[in-house]
């Protein structure tokens, strides 16, 4: 059986060797076996199932959502105890985050569960935090859950709205970010061949994507290459079923996506964040998703976050569901396929998929896992048959949800609008009225020594320069709105992280990650300092910030992100290093130049948690 | 059954520490919302509606405190607006009404505490631990009444010499501020004057005796059990954490615990222990009185 299936897969690939670059569907197993086999190996599983069974069960809630997610579309195993852990995980613990409930529904889903928190939540969690509590409801609206406030089309609306005229998408700021952008097309993909609006919209978000790709075929982010954003990039198009390996818009001087990604790849089989860097949970998760993805597109298997393993109760006739149309995807229709290459593709889904879908799961390097293709075949041939799927959509990974929860700052809605400042003069006006009126009074009542109004007329002129040095913006104004530098003399960059107080708290402020910036690059002036740049990053990125004695040079930051200095002990606090050197020296008083490398890093015992070197 | 002024001071106190301290140990708004009324209202009783300028004087307290929280701490998930760079938060906002909510009510409850324990009752207790204590306690007990009748006679002698000009602000202000400086000069040297004299006196040297006799009787034994069990019930709500309250980021409020409820409901009691005894004793009186 496992034979035959090879052949059949190698078969349907043919077309892919013949263009003569790129990755065979064997190699990108390879790559997804390679990062399971290393996370088998730190975990120390024998096989996949036990690695659900032990590590991914234990640490359900916390960190093992994606990874669950990853394998439920991979292959087939029975995750009941993981799924069993979470539903503890989710009814001992408050989920405050909109995003977070929305990723545990998913994985719930993903894990076969027929829980009813998966639709208990849609209500209360789409549109809470922004754009990402949209892409993430809508792929649970896509796999066939409903709500009573919130309908597919409804939800495809509001992300429509939100595009920014750069064809991107993006938590705050006026452009596009790749790795939102990307995960709005993910959760787009499904209504791509459905609605035309839908389609003009996933076009400009694809010019946009291509037109940011860098020369090796990967992606940056903040201004950081990494291979995260590359790696959503390459789950949007499978899911959009575009052969990146294919697509001439994404391939750079001979490069694609995926070997932009693969360029961060350890020798081990994990990811790095940045180059040079070491294992990254994150990047690991990502790249193993979006070769799972982009595998399940050669395949012509379901997209990734149209889960296999999904159970929607049978939606109220009252609703109004617009439920996704059958499947439909013909080469034609498959967005961007260049009608050179669509015929030789391997993307379309064909009328054989079922046995090519069932011969790629088996045929992993990771087949230890005694999976009977039949099980596949059956399971996707109950997907197939009754949802929608035009294309694969993913979810994006943890590093999306930690930016999220930066964002949560700008949620309220905005009120009043105008510019900075533009209050003062009636302000003023008013205490100057007062004082007039004032004045009046003790004429009146005949208290009409010059020293009375000579006091009335400096408390005005007290109460006027108070106003005058006090600036009050509301949050829309200030978050979000950076700073256009017109004498920039260097790029430095900057990255906030709280490694420390990982696992040591539930607190759904901290990132799971740890992340809570991820490193950036910020444009400095002639004499910026530290803290000019960690407030400038507060601003634009809609990050808590809170310091003590910020008057004068003497700044000492007690509070990013929620987390305060003495949450951990009484040794515990923020640091802060630059070049990877401890300054003997305040942050305000730290002049920046070209180059530099900030990290503000959360130590809990005074730095010796972190490998400080000092100046 | 006696006025709660005239139970034994032991009583008294106890429970005066029992209320402030839940007080202050908890952080709770409903705590800190019990403790205020409490202490506002008791003090209604006490004293019915003069005082008008303490009032005030709380209430301007209360709004500076309430305001200087979120000028000063930026903690919090809602923008209100942001103040050159820094944000000022709801929560921050709420967290200062809260904190205020908890001086303001102590601060009331002390204002009742030195009405009803005059230093001859302070002098029972502190007398009865230690000599030297209740000696430093009498001294201060009465230097905050003498510096008032002192400033007094500062202040008209003054205006007697012509020195004391208020028919403007300025001059109001500056003739304030030279009585304070004499005041504080004088201060100075009369402690050390009165630490002579009393040590001369041979005060602080042995157990000192009451002019009146107090009796610890049943009825206090009653109030105190009353007061040490409904204490008890309060304090392990607070100390098993049914009565923590959370500002920071978001609001998380946790009372629904039948712990927490008990919790306050006890400590809603324990404050209002005297105004009933208070309210009983003054309609018994008036009864009493209608009768004759």
């Amino acid at each position: 059986m496992c034979w035959l299936a090879v052949m059949l897969l190698s078969v349907s690939l043919l077309p892919i060797r013949a263009a003569g670059y790129g990755y065979t569907a064997d190699e990108v197993d390879d790559l997804i076996g390679g990062i399971i086999a290393y996370k088998l190996n730190v975990s120390g599983s024998g096989s996949i199932q036990d690695w659900i069974d032990g590590r991914l069960t234990d640490d359900a809630g916390v960190m093992s959502e994606w990874y669950i997610i990853a394998l439920s579309q991979y292959a087939q195993y029975d995750m009941s105890s993981y799924e069993q852990a979470l539903t503890g995980y989710i009814s001992s613990h408050n989920v405050y985050s909109a995003t977070a409930r929305e990723k545990y529904a998913l994985a719930l889903c993903a894990a076969g569960s027929s829980d009813s928190y998966i639709t208990d939540i849609l209500d209360s969690s789409i549109g809470e935090v922004g754009i990402m509590s949209r892409i993430y409801g809508l792929h649970l609206l896509s796999n066939g859950y409903t709500c009573r406030e919130h309908t597919a089309a409804s939800v495809v609306d509001e992300l429509l709205s939100l595009q920014y005229p750069d064809g991107g998408w993006a938590l705050f700021g006026e452009y596009g970010d790749i790795d939102v952008t990307a995960m709005t097309l993910q959760a787009l993909a499904p209504y791509y061949g459905e609605r035309s609006d839908v389609q003009s919209a996933v076009e400009r978000g694809l010019s946009l994507l291509s037109e940011k790709q860098m020369s090796d075929g990967g992606y940056s982010s903040f201004g950081t290459p990494n291979p995260e954003s590359s790696a959503q990039v390459l789950t949007a198009l499978s899911a959009l079923g575009i052969d990146c390996q294919q697509d001439s818009r994404f391939i750079k001087d001979g490069n694609t996506i995926i070997d932009g990604m693969l360029n961060y790849r350890l020798p081990d089989g994990s990811y790095c964040h940045t180059s040079g860097g070491g294992f990254n949970e994150t990047a690991t998760i990502q790249a193993m998703y979006s070769l799972i993805a982009y595998k399940r597109m050669l395949g012509g298997q379901t997209p990734l976050y149209i889960l296999d393993n999904r159970k929607p109760q049978a939606p109220h006739s009252d609703t109004g569901h617009s439920e996704p149309a059958p499947v439909t995807t013909k080469a034609a229709e498959a967005p961007g396929a260049p009608a050179s290459s669509a015929n030789t593709t391997a993307s379309p889904v064909s009328s054989d998929t079922t046995s090519v879908s069932a011969g790629s799961a088996v045929s992993g390097n990771v087949s230890a896992t005694e999976l009977p293709a039949t099980a596949v075949s059956s399971a996707y041939t109950q997907a197939a048959g009754s949802y929608a799927v035009t294309a694969a959509s993913v979810i994006s990974g943890t590093s999306a949800s930690s930016v999220t929860s930066a964002a949560v700052i700008m949620s309220s809605d905005s009120g009043s609008s105008g510019k900075s400042g533009g209050y003062k003069p009636v302000v003023i006006l008013i205490i100057a009225g007062a004082g007039a009126m004032l004045s009046l009074l003790l004429f009146a009542l005949g208290k009409r020594s010059w020293k009375n109004f000579a006091f009335v007329g400096a408390a005005a002129a007290a109460g006027i320069i108070i106003v005058l040095v006090t600036d009050i913006r509301s949050p829309e104004e200030y978050y979000g709105s950076g700073k256009t530098k017109e004498n920039a003399v260097g790029t430095v960059t900057m990255e906030i992280r709280c490694d420390t107080v990982l696992g040591k708290t539930d607190k759904e402020y901290i990132p799971e990650d740890g992340t809570i910036l991820p490193v950036t690059s910020f444009e400095i002036e002639e004499g910026d300092t530290v803290y000019d740049v960690l407030t400038e990053a507060a601003q634009t990125y809609g990050l808590q910030l809170e310091n003590k004695g910020s008057l004068t040079n003497l700044v000492y930051v007690s509070g990013i992100n929620y987390l305060y200095e003495l949450e951990f002990g009484e040794l515990s606090g923020w640091v802060y290093h630059v070049n990877g050197i401890s300054p003997s020296r305040g942050c305000a008083e730290y002049v920046l130049s070209d180059g530099d490398r900030i990290e503000w890093l959360y130590t809990c015992e005074l730095g010796r948690d972190l490998n400080e070197v000092y100046e | 059954m006696r006025s709660f002024s005239e139970f034994d001071p032991i009583t008294v106190t106890l429970w005066f520490f029992s209320v402030i301290g839940i007080a202050m140990f908890s952080g709770h708004p409903l705590v800190m919302s019990i403790s205020l009324a409490g202490a506002i209202l008791f003090f209604i009783v006490r004293n019915g509606l003069r005082h008008g300028r303490s009032h005030l004087f709380f209430l301007i307290l209360f709004i500076v405190l309430a305001l200087a929280n979120p000028i000063i701490s930026h903690n919090g998930a809602t923008v209100l607006f942001v103040l050159n760079n820094a944000p000022v938060t709801l929560e921050a906002l709420l967290y200062g009404i809260n904190s205020a909510a908890m001086i303001v009510g102590v601060l009331y409850w002390f204002r009742s505490f030195t009405q009803i324990m005059t230093s001859e009752k302070v002098l029972r207790i502190a007398g009865a631990i230690s000599p030297k204590l209740s000696l430093i306690l009498s001294m201060s007990l009465r230097a905050v009444p003498m510096f008032a009748r002192r400033a007094k006679q500062v202040s008209d002698a003054q205006k007697a010499m012509g020195l004391y000009n208020d028919d403007n602000i300025i001059d109001d202000l500056r003739g304030r501020m030279r009585v304070f400086s004499i005041i504080a000069t004088w201060a100075l040297e009369n402690g050390i004057i009165t630490a002579d004299s009393m040590t001369a006196r041979g005060y602080g040297t042995g157990r000192r005796t009451q002019l009146r006799r107090f009796r610890f009787s049943s009825s206090d034994a009653a109030f105190t059990l009353v007061t040490l069990a409904l204490l008890g019930v309060s304090a392990a709500a607070v100390a098993s954490g049914a009565l923590d309250f959370n500002f920071y980021p978001h609001i998380e409020a946790d009372v629904n615990g039948a712990a927490g409820i008990s919790g306050a409901a006890a400590y809603g009691a324990l404050v209002l222990l005297p105004v009933i005894i208070e309210t009983e004793v003054s309609i018994r009186w008036k009864y009493l009185q209608s009768r004759i």
